[in-house]
C-alpha cells in the first residue's frame, strides 16, 4: 500500500484520467473581490475549478490565497463578484486550515473522530480500520493517545489534514499544510491525496508558498499576487 | 444520539467546570422556585436568632427545670428555650445582694435558682406574651419563680434582620446569577467552539444550537426534579428564565465568528 501511495504511474495515471480531460466546473468565479476595511484582499478574480484538479495557490505572504480559500470553505463572502457552486447536490468541502482549528485539549485520535460520519463509514470498526492505515503511512500510529495540546508541529499538521482527508470529501482545501513537515511527510502527504485523486476523484487545493516543494508536485499552479491571479499553469514537473 | 454524545464527550473533558455549572443552575433555578419558603425560613431563623424579644425566668431548683423547658419549648409563639449558666446567675445574684449589705453573701443566702432564657417568636404581641409569662407562673407556682421584663431585640439586631430582608436576598440573587453566568458562557463558549470545529467536518448543521438544546432539556431535568419530589409541581416561570436565558446566551454566541 505504503508503495502504491508513492509510485509515480498514479501520476502518470491521474495525468491522464484528471486533468487530460474537460470537466464541468465545480467553483466557478467570476470577478470576485474581497475587501477588509481599505485593504483590497482579493481583486477581480477570474476562475473555474474543475473536478479532479489538483491545483497549487501560490504567492507570498499577504498575496490573498488564504482570503481565495476562506471564500470557496465559504468561510468569508465576496464583496462584489460570483460565486458559484456546482457538482453535487451537497458539495462536501473539508477544510485543513492555516491554523489547524483542532480540538485542543483532545488527543489525535478524538480529534481523527471528528470526521466519523455514520452515512459514509457505515461502522465504526470500518472507520477505525481507515484511521490505522492512514496513520500508518504518516508514521502516527504510535502517538494517537497524546493530547493534540502537547503536539509538535508535524502531528498537528497531519493530524488537521487526516481529520480531513477522513471526512471523504469532495473537494480538499489545504492552507499551508506542510508549513511544519519537512520534505519526506509533505511527499507522504502528496501521494495519498494523488491517489485519492485518482482512485476517487477527489478535487485538491493547496495553498503554499513553498515554490520549490510544489516543483517536485504535478498539479496545476495558480500564483497570486497582490489579490490577483498573475499566473496560472501546471507545475514545472510535468 | 451524535448530539447526546457530543455534550457528554465535552461535559466528561471539562468535568469541574460542569459540575460547578450543573449544581449552580439547580441551586439558583431552585432557589427562585422555592424563593417565598426559603426566605420566609431563613426570615424566622434569623428572626429567632438576631432580632428576639426574650425575658430571663430565676425557677427554684426544687421545680424539675428541664420539665418546665420542655413545656414551654413545644408551645406556640415560643421561639426558643435555654438555660442560662449557673455562674452568670451566680454572680449576677451576688452583685445585687453585696449592693443591698456588705455583709451578705450569695452562699449565706442558701439559695438555689436555676435560670432559663424564653425567647419569644418576632410575630407575637404582647398579649401573648403575657399569657406565656403567666402560663410559665401557673406552671411552677407562683412561689417558685421570678420573672424578669420583655426585653425587645437590640437596635443592631434589627439593622441587620432589616438589611436581610431588604438586600441579603437581592444579594444571594444577584451574586449567584452572576456567577451561573459565568459559567454558562465559559461552558456554552466550549460547546460552541467544539460544536463549530466539528460541524466543517460533518455532513450536518447547527451542531451547536442543536447541543446546546440538549443541554437545556437535560438541565431542565435537573431544575425540575427537586421541584416535583418537594412541591409536587413544576414552577413554570423559573423553567422559563432557565430557557429565555439559554436562548438568549445562544443567539450571543451565535453572531460570534468562531473559524
Amino acid at each position: 500500500m505504503q508503495q502504491m501511495y508513492s509510485n509515480n504511474k498514479i501520476r502518470t495515471k491521474r495525468s491522464m484520467t484528471g486533468n487530460g480531460l474537460a470537466k464541468p466546473p465545480l467553483f466557478s468565479l467570476e470577478n470576485i473581490s474581497v475587501t477588509y476595511g481599505r485593504i483590497k484582499a482579493l481583486s477581480e478574480i477570474n476562475l473555474k475549478i474543475s473536478k479532479g484538479e489538483m491545483i497549487f495557490l501560490t504567492g507570498p505572504s499577504g498575496s490573498g490565497k488564504t482570503t481565495l480559500l476562506k471564500l470557496l470553505t465559504k468561510d468569508i463572502k465576496q464583496t462584489s463578484g460570483k460565486l458559484s457552486f456546482h457538482g453535487p447536490d451537497k458539495l462536501f468541502v473539508a477544510p485543513v486550515y492555516q491554523d489547524l482549528k483542532l480540538l485542543e485539549n483532545q488527543t489525535v485520535e478524538e480529534n481523527l473522530w471528528c470526521a466519523y460520519d455514520k452515512k459514509i463509514y457505515g461502522t465504526k470498526k470500518y472507520f477505525a480500520s481507515e484511521v490505522k492505515e492512514l496513520t500508518h503511512l504518516l508514521a502516527m500510529q504510535n502517538r494517537m493517545d497524546l493530547k493534540v495540546s502537547l503536539a509538535n508541529g508535524g502531528l498537528r499538521h497531519k493530524t488537521a489534514f487526516l481529520r480531513a482527508l477522513l471526512t471523504r470529501p469532495d473537494v480538499l482545501i489545504a492552507d499551508e499544510l506542510t508549513a511544519s513537515l519537512d520534505y519526506d511527510n509533505a511527499r507522504k502527504m502528496y501521494d495519498i491525496l494523488n491517489l485519492l485523486n485518482v482512485k476517487r476523484g477527489l478535487t485538491v487545493i493547496w495553498a503554499t508558498h513553498n515554490r520549490d516543494l510544489i516543483n517536485k508536485f504535478s498539479g496545476k499552479i495558480i500564483h497570486l499576487d497582490n489579490g490577483r491571479i498573475i499566473h496560472s499553469g501546471q507545475s514545472c514537473f510535468m | 444520539m451524535f448530539y447526546v454524545e457530543h455534550i457528554i464527550n465535552i461535559l466528561k473533558r471539562t468535568i469541574f467546570l460542569s459540575l460547578a455549572f450543573m449544581i449552580t443552575t439547580m441551586f439558583l433555578f431552585n432557589y427562585l422556585a422555592f424563593r417565598t419558603d426559603i426566605e420566609s425560613k431563613i426570615n424566622h431563623f434569623v428572626a429567632s436568632k438576631i432580632a428576639k424579644p426574650h425575658f430571663f425566668g430565676l425557677i427554684d431548683n426544687k421545680v424539675n427545670v428541664q420539665a418546665v423547658r420542655r413545656k414551654l419549648v413545644g408551645l406556640p409563639g415560643i421561639a426558643g428555650v435555654s438555660t442560662v449558666d449557673d455562674t452568670k446567675i451566680k454572680a449576677k445574684v451576688s452583685s445585687i445582694i453585696s449592693g443591698l449589705d456588705e455583709s451578705l453573701s450569695y452562699d449565706d443566702m442558701k439559695l438555689s435558682y436555676s435560670g432559663l432564657k424564653i425567647i419569644f417568636d418576632p410575630e407575637i404581641r404582647n398579649k401573648g406574651q403575657t399569657l406565656l409569662r403567666n402560663y410559665l407562673v401557673r406552671l411552677v407556682g407562683e412561689d417558685n419563680v421570678i420573672l424578669g421584663p420583655v426585653l425587645s431585640s437590640n437596635r443592631q439586631d434589627s439593622t441587620t434582620s432589616k438589611w436581610i430582608r431588604g438586600w441579603g436576598y437581592l444579594f444571594v440573587l444577584v451574586s449567584l446569577s452572576v456567577f451561573w453566568l459565568m459559567l454558562t458562557s465559559q461552558f456554552v463558549y466550549r460547546v460552541f467552539f467544539e460544536s463549530k470545529v466539528i460541524e466543517k467536518f460533518k455532513r450536518t448543521n447547527y451542531v451547536a444550537e442543536k447541543s446546546c438544546l440538549i443541554l437545556v432539556c437535560s438541565l431542565s431535568l435537573i431544575i425540575v426534579l427537586p421541584q416535583l419530589m418537594i412541591k409536587g409541581t413544576v414552577d413554570l416561570i423559573s423553567l422559563g428564565v432557565f430557557a429565555l436565558s439559554m436562548f438568549l446566551m445562544t443567539i450571543l454566541f451565535n453572531t460570534k465568528k468562531w473559524i
